[in-house]
């Protein structure tokens, strides 16, 4: 069970970082050309690409706040389920043994 | 406080503008953690810390050049070319002519609508972005529509501030920097967040922007101290 609850949480931190969009296109000479003389050669137009990225993970930090608590959730029921079968383990171990 | 010590921690060295930017942002709008701010992203507000997808605010800057306009846009249709991009018109602010754009994307959180106002300033790009869902848009277009109309932009903090004392404020702790940079091989990373500059100079400094112009705003003075911060770290002067 804690396994799955591993992998699924595994599998979701991974999907989740996955970009929505592709931007995938390489920018033309012309695009860098534009900002010659710029120490860090970013292509024109960089900071709204930037800053629509940062305002929309802005937007989501209650859905960072909500995994948060979803994974206090499972965690609280991992432990539990542990300890309960922990808890009847010891009770057969002792009834077997009287 | 607590937005100020997080923003004292770590941060990076980049272009940075010669003039002062601010804005004002929306009634009880919410600043979010700037220790995660990216590269040229000034300042970022959230209108709910409650919500799962909450509207939001940032406003940027990125260096152009002598790009134009034209060239700009042409960029950013290539940018968008997968989303849903719009050229909605312009709209005056006391910095410049701002463009505005309406950008529709789909992803896990349903169809988002951005709303970009790009203004260029002596070589800079002012890029002022609202994010949120697309069924919550009309509630909050307007905002969106008065914290970019609110884009001001002066030659220095000075010309912003009417507070007399902000001048010699500022001349010491020029001098203070000027000096300790002058006396020490350190790099100026390094001088910066020494305890010796922190605890003498730059805490004192911060202190006072908070307390003695409360009355400039929180934005104001958020984006004061970053940009005393960054005149510091990348020329000495202000």
């Amino acid at each position: 069970m804690k396994r799955v609850f591993a992998v699924l949480i595994a599998l979701s931190v991974t999907l989740l970082n996955t970009p929505a969009y592709a931007n995938d296109e390489a920018f033309s000479e012309c695009e860098y050309g534009v900002n010659d003389g710029y120490e860090k050669c970013e292509p024109l137009g960089h900071g709204s690409s930037k800053a629509s990225h940062s305002a929309v993970s802005a937007s989501m930090v209650g859905w960072g706040l909500g995994l948060a608590i979803a994974i206090a959730i499972v965690a609280g029921v991992i432990h539990q389920s542990a300890a309960a079968h922990g808890g009847s383990n010891s009770t057969s171990n002792s009834s077997s043994s009287s | 406080m607590r937005w100020l010590v997080i923003f004292l921690l770590p941060f990076t060295l980049f272009g940075f503008e010669p003039f002062f930017t601010v804005i004002d942002p929306p009634k009880g709008w919410l600043f979010t953690d700037p220790s995660k701010y990216e590269d040229g992203v000034k300042v970022v507000f959230i209108a709910s810390d409650k919500k799962m997808f909450t509207p939001s605010l940032t406003l940027t800057v990125e260096h152009v050049g002598n790009a134009s306009i034209a060239q700009y846009i042409k960029a950013l249709e290539k940018i968008y070319r997968r989303d849903d991009f719009q050229e909605l018109g312009t709209f005056k602010t006391s910095t410049g002519t701002a463009h505005l754009f309406q950008i529709d994307r789909k992803n896990q959180w349903g169809n988002i609508r951005i709303l970009q106002a790009i203004t260029l300033h002596e070589g800079f790009a002012l890029i002022q972005t609202g994010a949120c869902l697309r069924k919550e848009f009309l509630e909050v277009h307007e905002t969106y529509l008065n914290a970019f109309k609110s884009l001001r932009t002066t030659s220095s903090i000075l010309t912003s501030c009417s507070d007399p004392s902000l001048e010699k404020r500022l001349e010491e702790i020029t001098k203070c920097w000027r000096k300790l940079c002058l006396t020490s091989k350190d790099d100026k990373e390094s001088l910066f967040t020494s305890s010796f500059f922190q605890n003498n100079h730059w805490k004192p400094f911060v202190n006072y922007i908070e307390s003695a112009l409360e009355s400039e705003g929180i934005c104001w003075q958020f984006l004061a101290v970053k940009h005393v911060q960054e005149t510091l770290l990348s020329e000495n002067a202000l």
